[in-house]
């Protein structure tokens, strides 16, 4: 198979993605006219899902700049591909604004006649959520491309420092967001964990991705006319970055429970009940089974993370379970009667999901495919 | 053929690798009886006296498992069968609750098991050993590195052990008395 | 990381193995004890008797000697342990997450950065213990058959955080004491006196450096390290959990698991600052403590600062995000009740202070690392003592509200705490190795390279 043949039938398979996300996109449009909220909601989600995809790999690559490490060059390519959706999913968030009266009560017709509501009204208002919300896209969009121009530069003096600022700035504005589209769904909850949680799992989203990427180039590559490229315990590293950020992920999100379960308290159980009192429950455990045990188990045997096969596995099914954790994070609360799907989640899933691999899968090639051998070489 | 009062032939060498090397050429010679001793843990050694195999990890994963569920397995006796009392409402067996506690005793007990391993597999604590014998050997935990051929070894004979020794160049030979 | 200094040598030049084990031993085995070692031995045994004659006072006439009562019943006590168990935290840290991420510039400071972990953490136990009011019936606490048919409170996470601890100070003593058997054995081979020689023998376990034991040992360092890491976020998040599964206004937070941990890796990192600066002064460790370790250590401190910064900046939005009186009252009594005084003294420790430490120029400058350090360990204790006093003084009926005053005892305590603490490290420095030697010769002999 020659390169250009492989190119112009990539192409091809973009071109079908990109036809098959915008009409999954226009049918979401469709459901929007007969259940707005709920086709809002899926909306939602794979909104979040993209932007973790995105997020994620900015917070990671500049913790790179700061820790240093064999494993971050070798997932560079893909990290820095991750940052080209961004702007698509700042465009794709529009019909969010659109529709903010019918997914946030807060923002519902009427809200103010709930005193609870008033009260948070000098933070949850319209007015103040878009400045939020376009101060948030700003930043980030600012930081993908800084980022982007000065890892492209070879000697950067003040690299350091930009990254460790811009994990601030990062946390802080991810913090803003999760608070404002996902805890804000349920005004009556707070948890001042959960921006770090969001956080967190959005860098194991991300590291899960490349990960992914790594080890399919790993097994194409692994021909006798191929020998690997990267030594196997390059594969440990990466391996090891996933067990790290999966219990990382695991600690946070157990706190979290175990404080609202110990202290049960309304301001935290009206979050969690419709979660665990009815058939959603199925899904918390699904989370604890795919999300931990299975992941934990398999990256903590060292044949296992030496194996591109297992890698490729553990990090596809960490990718899912982030699609399922956001679902969890977002949608049991407006459907309170138990485990329900719309037809709108797996198109909303696949029409945001489907651009922003299309952009980000287009990149990765363009950066990796004109010098695949030299690309080996570690910097 | 062996003497009961000899436990071996010593040799120092002057670095990590030429004490790699030299045990390397005395397994190729046949003789499988090898110890090495060096000042710091010297990548590859142990492998090339011989074929190693840890079953360090399996034991603190055992140790760690059984930490660990007993502990959830006292909370549930305790709490539930032996003596259950309504505390604020909470179910007698508080999963939740129980977590901690386990976890605190997998730790611990995982690494009970590996220190305890490590000790046991390695023959410690041995206050006297043959190789103390020779003044020299003291060298071993600053700066020196040994090699010594065991007189139990099914090839050994003192004087081509010594012989062998020799050719490898060390700084010195030594026997060391039992 | 593109700095000029992290291209610096880890190590000055010109070390060898038997240089640098000849440094180490020899600063225990034939440098003359002098005389600021002796002031300072003096004076923290002064410091040790006040704690001593307080413990016999405390024993004969109870907790009441302390300034506690009610609203206010838990004060400087468990101020004084959270302290000293979070600045053990950082030892363990530094000695075990580096190693897993093979940093291998972690080499000269594991030792001592290990040696505070176990001294801090068993400082730490006499508060609790002493707390508990009967401190003789501690051992209640424990899981055990007895006649009596008590079991413990499973679901408390005051005995979540007694597993803590006793899991941690077992541990800490067996990670630390299981790296030291090889140095043990040099200080053996090396000590001049048959006293000397039958002490570190005895201790030394009969390690005489094999090559398959090295092998186990390297193994078990390394799946020690992997388990230390998860403890150390576990048994802070159980004395954070002290406070959280509390339903108090300002105890009662999600965040508080991790936002405990980071303080007490701040907290650690400042103590093993205050520590290490002398160390590397007296001892003259310039050669192997070298800038670069120094800067690395002030840039870790500033990041678990900016995280507990994070953490406090979470807790007062939440409260008014959420809006709920009572959050929004005990957030505004920090601010500006009658202990605010501790609450801004803390902000200008732990955020203010700390951001000198983006700049190059105070990083290197040791003496200003050193004035840093002492004002993030003042900080982080006044920061313990605002979060558990600020919420019980003022709780949710007013005509329950109390103050807090110490008393001698209370300052006492505090101080012969920290006598103790430097007791047993000025007893360290004299008979164990500062440094781990045998880390350090791998690392001298991984820099130099084979030799040909």
């Amino acid at each position: 198979m020659t390169l250009a043949m492989d190119k112009r039938r990539m192409r091809r398979i973009h071109v079908a993605m990109a036809c098959v996300a915008s009409i999954a996109l226009l049918l979401c449009l469709l459901l929007g006219w007969h259940a707005p909220r709920q086709a809002l909601l899926s909306y939602l989600v794979a909104g979040i899902f993209g932007l973790s995809l995105s997020l994620g790999s900015m917070a990671l690559l500049m913790v790179h700049v700061l820790t240093g490490g064999a494993w971050g060059y070798y997932l560079r390519p893909q990290l820095l591909a991750a940052l080209r959706p961004l702007p698509w999913l700042a465009v794709l968030w529009l019909p969010l604004l659109l529709g903010l009266h019918l997914l946030y009560p807060w923002a519902a017709p009427g809200a103010m006649a709930d005193a609870a509501l008033r009260r948070q009204a000098w933070y949850l208002n319209d007015g103040f959520f878009i400045v939020r919300m376009l101060l948030c896209f700003g930043l980030w969009l600012w930081l993908a491309s800084a980022l982007r121009r000065r890892l492209d530069r070879a000697d950067d003096a003040g690299l350091s420092r930009f990254a460790a600022l811009g994990l601030i700035v990062y946390l802080l504005t991810m913090t803003t967001a999760a608070v404002d589209w996902v805890m804000s769904l349920v005004p009556a909850w707070r948890s001042s964990i959960f921006g770090l949680i969001v956080a967190t799992s959005q860098v194991l989203a991300a590291a899960a991705l490349a990960v992914l990427y790594a080890a399919l180039r790993h097994r194409r590559d692994d021909t006798p006319s191929h020998p690997p490229a990267e030594p196997a315990c390059l594969l440990g590293d990466v391996g090891n970055l996933m067990l790290t950020l999966v219990l990382a992920w695991s600690y946070l999100a157990f706190m979290d429970y175990l404080t609202a379960w110990i202290g049960d308290l309304p301001a935290e159980t009206v979050w969690y009940l419709p979660r665990l009192k009815t058939s959603w429950s199925a899904l918390g455990v699904a989370l604890v089974v795919f999300h931990l045990a299975v992941p934990f188990a398999v990256l903590l045997s060292r044949q296992a993370k030496h194996r591109a096969g297992w890698l490729l596995a553990v990090a596809a099914l960490l990718l899912v379970m982030h699609y399922a954790y956001l679902f969890w994070l977002v949608v049991p609360s407006f459907r309170p009667g138990g485990f329900a799907l719309a037809w709108s989640d797996p198109l909303a899933w696949l029409g945001i999901g489907g651009w922003w691999w299309v952009v980000f899968d287009a990149r990765w090639r363009a950066v990796v495919q004109p010098s695949a051998s030299a690309a080996r070489v570690l910097p | 053929m062996t003497d009961p009062n000899v436990y071996g032939c010593m040799a120092q060498f002057d670095s990590a690798e030429t004490l790699r090397g030299a045990a390397l050429q005395l397994r190729h010679a046949g003789y499988t009886r090898l110890e090495a001793y060096s000042p710091f843990a010297v990548e590859g050694l142990a492998e090339a006296l011989g074929p190693t195999r840890s079953r360090l990890p399996l034991l603190v994963l055992l140790g760690g498992l059984v930490g660990g569920v007993g502990t959830l397995a006292l909370q549930y006796y305790s709490a539930v069968i032996d003596y259950p009392i309504d505390v604020g409402g909470r179910p007698a067996a508080s999963w939740p609750a129980f977590i901690p506690a386990a976890l605190e005793m997998t730790i611990l007990c995982a690494v009970l098991a590996g220190v305890v391993g490590m000790l046991l597999g390695n023959g410690l604590p041995r206050l006297y050993h043959p190789v103390f014998n020779v003044p020299r050997f003291a060298q071993a935990s600053r700066d020196g590195f040994f090699l010594v051929i065991r007189a139990d070894d099914p090839h050994y004979d003192s004087d081509h052990a010594r012989q062998a020794l020799i050719d490898l160049a060390p700084l010195s030979v030594d026997e060391v008395p039992a | 990381m593109t700095d000029a200094l992290n291209r610096a040598p880890l190590l000055a030049p010109g070390q060898s193995l038997a240089g640098v084990t000849d440094h180490v031993s020899d600063i225990v085995l034939t440098r003359p004890t002098g005389r600021l070692w002796l002031a300072a031995f003096a004076l923290s045994l002064a410091l040790i008797g006040l704690l001593a004659t307080g413990i016999v006072w405390l024993l004969m006439r109870g907790v009441g000697i302390w300034g506690l009562n009610m609203p206010v019943a838990w004060a400087f006590a468990i101020a004084n342990y959270v302290w000293w168990i979070a600045i053990g935290m950082a030892g363990t840290f530094i000695s075990a997450a580096l190693y897993l991420t093979r940093q291998d510039w972690r080499s000269p400071l594991t030792r001592y950065a290990e040696t505070m972990t176990v001294f801090a953490v068993s400082v730490s136990g006499i508060f609790p213990i002493l707390h508990l009011g009967r401190p003789w019936f501690f051992y209640w606490l424990a899981p055990y058959p007895d006649r009596m048919n008590v079991w413990p409170q499973w679901r408390s996470s005051l005995l979540w955080d007694f597993f803590a601890i006793v899991a941690y100070l077992i541990v800490s003593v067996l990670y630390w004491y299981v790296s030291m058997i090889p140095d043990l054995a040099t200080l053996r081979d090396r000590a001049a006196t048959r006293g000397r020689q039958v002490f570190y023998g005895l201790l030394a376990l009969g390690w005489r450096g094999e090559a398959r034991h090295w092998k186990r040992f390297e193994t078990l360092s390394l799946l020690l390290a992997a388990l230390a890491v998860p403890l150390v976020f576990s048994v802070h998040s159980m004395v954070a959990l002290d406070f959280s599964e509390g339903l108090l206004p300002g105890w009662h937070s999600s965040i508080f698991p991790p936002f405990f941990v980071a303080g007490a890796l701040f907290s650690g990192f400042a103590m093993a600052m205050v520590l290490g600066l002398p160390l590397r002064h007296w001892f003259k460790l310039g050669d192997f403590i070298t800038p670069r370790h120094i800067d690395n250590l002030a840039k870790m401190m500033l990041a678990a600062g900016l995280f507990v910064d994070y953490s406090y900046l979470m807790e007062i939005f939440t409260a008014f995000y959420g809006m709920d009186r009572y959050d929004v009252a005990m957030t505004m009594q920090r601010f500006s009740g009658a202990y605010a005084w501790v609450f801004w003294t803390t902000i200008v420790c732990n955020v203010v202070a700390i951001q000198a430490l983006w700049s190059r120029r105070v990083r290197a400058s040791h003496a200003a690392l050193f004035g840093i350090s002492v004002l993030v360990l003042i900080g982080m204790w006044f920061e313990r003592f605002m979060l558990i006093v600020s919420s019980l003084y003022h709780d949710f009926l007013p005509s329950s509200w109390g103050m807090f005053y110490p008393t001698f005892w209370d300052l006492a305590f505090l101080a012969g705490s920290i006598g103790l603490f430097f007791l047993l490290f000025l007893l360290f420095v004299r008979v164990l190795p500062i440094v781990s030697m045998s880390d350090m010769r791998k690392l001298v002999h991984r820099l130099q390279g084979p030799r040909p």
